[in-house]
């Protein structure tokens, strides 16, 4: 008779969730994104690379409250360091990877979604078949990357009571 | 007694930078038996619980689930439905002598909206 959601959801947990590394920060993604339907239904959000790669105005001093100071530390300090020490990912950065502004925001959405499903019972003998389509997409602006998913789900069984 | 079938499908495509996009469509399906206990406890409440297994190596290595489900017919024709599902299946893949492995499991509410007739 009915289906839910529990899978569309389930797919944005394992597309788009990413857990922070061990230092608490979220290096690559610009966002750590919580996965929820309802927190992440039709919405866009990210937080800011350059923020999250804000050096340490304890060790250095040019850096502290002056956007500027900032801006210009943004380029040899976004995505691939963390308080001016490298992580593992800048030795991939230097490449083709190399963020060319420090800054960026992933987003992500559900475009499309839809369900069906039906139960039939007839005397002894009881059937059933459910169907689920999650169209989802996610983009990141620095680098650029887009990432279309289109989760299926279909199942059918056939029972008789014994 | 139950019977069936569970299809997963993810083609999912990406773009990076200037390069060409990249498309895949995994799926996987999957034979399932399991029990079903279905019982009307209420005039208007039926309740149902579902346990299903299988894969058996024909899509999924493992593909085991329950779902606990409540229907509440407030309506002649029409109801609606309350439940909780849990979903764990494993997936295995050996390419160029590499196998990689996928084992999840998902869990979450559900709910509809159910027509009867």
């Amino acid at each position: 008779m009915g289906l839910g959601c529990f899978l569309n959801s389930a797919v944005l947990t394992d597309v788009f969730g990413r857990k922070p590394n061990p230092a608490g920060h979220v290096v690559a993604a610009g966002s750590n994104h919580r996965h929820k339907l309802g927190d992440r239904f039709g919405c866009d959000s990210g937080s800011s690379l350059g923020a999250l790669a804000t050096p340490d105005s304890s060790t250095d001093p040019a850096a502290g409250p002056n956007p500027e100071a900032q801006d210009r530390d943004l380029p040899h300090r976004g995505m691939g360091s963390n308080n001016g020490r490298e992580l593992p990912y800048s030795k991939h950065s230097k490449h083709s990877l190399e963020p060319r502004d420090g800054s960026g925001t992933t987003d992500i959405s559900i475009n499309r979604a839809a369900m069906f499903g039906l139960t039939i019972q007839k005397s002894r003998w009881y059937g059933d078949f459910s169907f689920e389509y999650a169209g989802l997409h996610g983009s990141h602006s620095n680098p650029r990357v887009h990432l279309n998913v289109n989760g299926q789900f279909a199942g059918g069984l056939v029972g008789y009571d014994v | 007694m139950t019977g069936g079938f569970r299809y997963l499908g993810l083609p999912y495509n990406i773009t990076f930078e200037n390069f060409p996009t990249f498309h895949r469509r995994p799926s996987v399906t999957d034979p399932l038996v399991g029990l079903m206990w279905n019982r009307q406890v209420a005039k208007k409440w039926t309740l149902n619980l579902n346990l299903q297994g299988g894969g058996f190596g024909v899509g999924s290595d493992e593909d085991v689930s329950a779902v606990g489900k409540a229907d509440w017919q407030f309506a002649k024709h029409f109801g609606l439905m309350f439940g909780y599902g849990v979903i764990h299946f494993q997936i295995s893949d050996t390419k160029l002598g590499k196998t990689f492995k996928v084992s999840q499991t998902l869990n979450g509410p559900q709910f509809g909206f159910g027509i009867y007739f």
